[in-house]
């Protein structure tokens, strides 16, 4: 069994301590008191994942803490590839090398397992989460195994929320639906991003729904699981070690990351015992699941000292020897099976270096592996193999890879929910693709958009030209007491032919003078920045006419990048507009106003407050050089459409914490929401053209393509399918609605259930107003553009 | 060194895998899917890596046709199919090669777990002795190359993920054998 070692430890000499009682084992010249006692019963004990390197498995780390604790214990380590670094290491006496997973025989390895402990002696101290779970599943209890039954990891799956609610502490908000639209919507609620984290390992940080989508493609692919989203908690990282037996808590350490790689591996961390709340919750704990072996609580500490719970890992942290090293050594209270004292002294902290060492003769070194994509393989990242046994499904999946069915939130609107289809007629004799237009959602979506604002000041609501020109809705916009706001002179003209006058109109954008015009007359407009400010002086100069009650700037936000604004937290910038914005409203007998614009729904509620506050903030200084605070603050940007509950704390937010102007002058507040309002006016209707099926799921390609809704393949979109009678939501899945275009990228629904779909079935998009009517465009038509000429 | 004699002689009965073709869509199109994904690569080295990526290492009964291959969503192939798609790639490229065979020494554990899998697959596990394992391998210049693990290997003493190199044969060559295994490692 196992490969012997050549190289020889100096024996372990045991004598007896005088002054404790306990036996105590010279190693050498060395002497080194066993607090521990004797190793229990134990004569070897089996220790697996001895893996290594920035990103060590913990086996190394607990055979030094059992070499600390007992010099003349027989250690084996134990893993599945002679890439496993820690094989090599001369702290063991013995190493057992198993076949990697893609090539091991599970029942031979079961009764390997099970040769291995049967000597009286032997334990096993598993350190690989999936070999944990799998132990587990397949030998159920084993007195020699010191992990955690199936039961115990059960009551610990992720998210963590029951061990959360045990031990008393915070647990990150998480995301089990993984359909496109759950995602989306997770992602921008998280200011800081979100973690895509395997069901049994891995993590990824992801900004976007899209890296999302990507990374749970990478963790399905690697491990063979599901996964989930929780939201990124800022904070100091910490952990809390165990070592528990039945149900016993044994011993336990709380460390404080103090240096992390860049994979946000420990380096360094303080060490310190857990106060009393929280050993009593984790002894709880241990107590309720009956815990035996190693376990690693991970969690967050916020600037105010709050814990949340970010994981519970079933078996020893890989810097576990690092607390040893300190005076709190939970391999050996595992082994000894003994509670310890907390009288003791604590050395503050610990640091891991870099250590070269000789590889073992029997092991050799295994030349390196090539790969064909560019990318380590994942049982190169991995040697212990344990993503191979992800992928074959021998450990009980806890959470499957498809998606979950939405939980309904609660919404405002009938339009939020995605209930289109409720105010969609039956498919028609028209041909397909076709475009039908809401227009009692947007009459809804407004009334809602008035009660967020209701209370909240002087109020004007504009309409986005851009995100829907079309007449009806001009009309519409027009006679529930909306001002147009537009970024063209194009705009201003259409929407005044349609009801929105351009005397009370809004321009926008960096070139809203255009098309050329010798005279133009608005309500007010907001220079893009100050070559605007200064091409306005010289063209008033040479005879523009320009009327306007207000003038204004638009304010670059503060802290994410953009093309758009004046930069006007730069003093000198500041300066310039403020001159140059002062002598224009003079020179036009205008008032001047400030406005600040940023796509809510790229940036979430959260942020886009921050940076809209943060940007108007420029109002006060602006008021000093401007002789007085400003009578319009305009604020815009795309809210989506899941967020109209957020409105009215997200205006809130800004003018408490925006200028002061805002609060003691009582500017008018005009609020340009764009989309919010838009997007559910238009479904789009499309059929199926063809249903392709392979082994793992099916794809269909529609009539419709991304120039008949452009926005479709980065965003999701709700959709129905027509089953004779009326439209039925598609529920999630695994599938994908392809467009009818040439482009790769033409994909226009993901993590869909088609299995209901067929060729000829009519579907509809709901959420395809603004941007995906208004910038709908002919593509695989045989149209050209028109200045071209049509054929 | 008897022992391992006497294991190298009976290896030699083992043939040099090639996978038979039926000469019909059902072989052709698992050769087509197989060289169509090998294509994509520009260079040499990565074309090879990707042959065990492609062909989940596992038992293939011999003689096998290329529609033997195809196991649930992927293929599945053993040493020996490895060998004969990477001598293709090698080939196609022009790099001269000969295909050869090793003996390996594997971790004590191993063979079971490989005997088990092969029988239960009802495929020949003669390649398994009780401590060593044939295992197909090219060489390429004065080097080989395992195309199970994609890696180079300098001959006889390497090691292997599969185990230490005991020995190694060129096809229609002679045994090169491992020092140090004739000196001291030898079989019972």
């Amino acid at each position: 069994m196992g490969v012997s070692r050549n190289a020889a430890k100096p024996e372990a000499v045991e004598k007896a301590d005088p002054s404790s009682g306990e036996p105590t084992y010279a190693a050498g010249t060395e002497t080194v008191v066993a607090p521990f006692g004797r190793a229990a019963k134990a004569g070897t004990v089996f220790i697996s994942g001895m893996h290594s390197d920035t990103n060590p498995s913990p086996g190394l780390s607990v055979a030094r803490s059992l070499r600390l604790a007992w010099p003349g214990l027989r250690i084996v380590g134990l893993d599945y590839s002679p890439e496993s670094s820690g094989l090599h290491s001369d702290v063991l006496d013995d190493l057992v090398c198993l076949p990697t997973w893609r090539r091991a025989h599970l029942e031979t390895w079961v009764e390997q397992m099970c040769r291995l402990l049967e000597p009286d002696d032997a334990l096993l101290i598993p350190c690989l989460d999936l070999e944990v779970r799998l132990l587990a599943t397949e030998l159920g209890f084993h007195d020699k195994i010191l992990g955690p039954s199936k039961a115990a990891l059960d009551m610990v799956r992720k998210p963590p929320v029951e061990a959360a609610e045990r031990l008393g502490v915070r647990v990150a908000e998480a995301e089990t639906d993984t359909s496109w639209h759950a995602i989306d919507r997770f992602v921008r609620r998280s200011p800081h991003g979100v973690w895509v984290k395997g069901e049994v390992y891995d993590a990824y940080r992801a900004y976007t729904a899209g890296e999302v989508l990507a990374l749970g493609s990478v963790v399905e692919h690697t491990w063979g699981g599901g996964w989930h989203l929780e939201r990124h908690v800022a904070g100091q990282e910490c952990s809390i070690a165990f070592a528990a037996l039945n149900g016993r808590l044994l011993d336990a350490v709380f460390v404080t990351k103090a240096l992390v790689t860049v994979a946000g591996k420990t380096w360094a961390g303080e060490v310190a015992e857990l106060d009393d709340s929280l050993r009593d919750g984790l002894a709880d704990l241990v107590a309720d699941a009956r815990w035996t072996g190693g376990g690693e609580l991970e969690l967050i500490r916020s600037w105010h000292g709050e814990l949340t719970l970010m994981e519970l890992n079933p078996r020893f942290p890989a810097w576990i020897h690092g607390a040893s090293v300190c005076g709190i050594n939970l391999p050996a209270a595992l082994v000894a099976g003994r509670a310890a004292g907390r009288d003791r002294l604590l050395a503050p902290g610990f640091t891991r270096v870099v250590e070269e060492i000789p590889v073992n003769p029997a092991l050799g070194i295994t030349p390196f592996g090539w790969v064909a994509g560019g990318l380590p393989r994942p049982a190169d990242k991995h040697p212990s193999g344990m993503s191979c046994l992800g992928q074959r499904h021998l450990v009980p999946a806890e959470r499957a890879a498809v998606p979950e069915e939405s939980v309904p939130t609660p919404t405002a609107t009938t339009a939020q929910t995605g209930g289109f289809e409720e105010l969609l007629a039956p498919p028609g004799p028209e041909a397909t693709p076709s475009r039908h237009l809401l227009l009692p959602l947007f009459a809804e979506q407004f009334q809602a958009l008035k009660e967020q604002v209701e209370g909240l000041g002087n109020v004007l609501l504009a309409h986005s030209v851009k995100t829907c020109p079309q007449p009806a809705v001009l009309r519409e916009a027009a006679r529930l007491g909306m001002v147009a706001e537009a970024i063209s002179l194009a705009e201003l003209a259409a929407a005044d032919r349609f009801g929105l006058a351009a005397e009370r109109g809004i321009l926008n954008g960096p070139a809203k003078w255009w098309p050329a015009t010798d005279h133009v007359r608005c309500w007010a407009f907001f220079a893009d920045s100050v070559a605007e400010l200064r091409s306005l002086h010289a063209r008033l100069d040479n005879g523009f006419q320009l009327e306007a009650e207000v003038v204004g700037i638009r304010a670059a936000p503060v802290h994410v990048a953009s093309r758009f604004g004046i930069p006007l937290h730069e003093p000198e910038v500041m300066a310039e507009a403020a001159g140059l914005l002062s002598s224009l409203a003079r020179r036009l007998g205008a008032t001047w106003g400030l406005h600040f614009h940023f796509a809510q729904s790229v940036l979430g509620a959260s942020r886009w407050q921050r940076e809209c506050a943060a940007a108007l903030g420029a109002a006060d200084p602006l008021a000093d050089q401007m002789g007085g605070p400003p009578a319009v603050l305009d604020v815009g940007g795309g809210w989506h459409i899941d967020d109209m509950p957020y409105v009215r704390a997200s205006l809130g937010y800004v003018l408490e914490h925006g200028p002061a102007a805002a609060r003691e002058a009582d500017p008018l507040l005009v609020l340009e929401p764009g989309k919010i309002l838009t997007q559910p006016t238009v479904a789009v209707v499309t059929q199926v053209v063809v249903r392709r099926e392979s082994r793992k799921n099916c794809d269909i390609v529609v009539d419709a393509a991304e120039g008949d809704m452009p926005e479709a393949p980065y965003h999701p979109h709700p959709v129905a399918r027509f089953d004779g009678s009326r439209w039925v939501p598609l529920p999630p899945g695994r599938d994908r609605i392809l467009g009818r275009s040439c482009m790769e990228h033409d994909v226009l629904g993901v993590r869909l259930d088609l299995s209901d779909v067929q060729e000829g079935d009519h579907l509809a998009f709901g959420m395809c107003g603004a941007y995906d009517t208004s910038m709908a465009y002919d593509f695989g038509r045989g149209t050209a553009p028109r200045e071209l000429g049509h054929s | 060194m008897t022992g391992l004699l006497a294991e190298l002689k009976r290896f030699e009965r083992i043939d040099l895998s090639r996978v038979a073709c039926h000469g019909a869509a059902c072989c052709k199109a698992v050769r087509y899917r197989v060289f169509g994904r090998l294509m994509q690569y520009a260079n040499v080295g990565a074309a090879l890596a990707a042959v065990p990526e492609l062909i989940r290492w596992g038992p293939v009964q011999w003689p096998a046709h290329w529609c033997d291959l195809p196991e649930g969503d992927g293929l599945t192939g053993d040493c020996g199919v490895h060998a004969d798609v990477a001598a293709a790639v090698l080939t196609r490229e022009a790099v001269p090669h000969s295909r050869g065979r090793a003996v390996l020494r594997p971790a004590p554990l191993a063979p079971a777990h490989w005997r088990a899998s092969w029988n239960e697959a009802g495929a020949g596990d003669a390649w398994i002795a009780a401590r060593v394992v044939h295992h197909e391998v090219i060489r390429v210049g004065d080097q080989w190359w395992d195309p199970s693990e994609a890696r180079w290997f300098s001959g006889a003493g390497a090691h292997l993920s599969g185990g230490r190199v005991l020995a190694v044969r060129e096809e229609h060559g002679s045994w090169q054998l491992d020092p140090e295994a004739s000196a001291t490692q030898a079989l019972p």
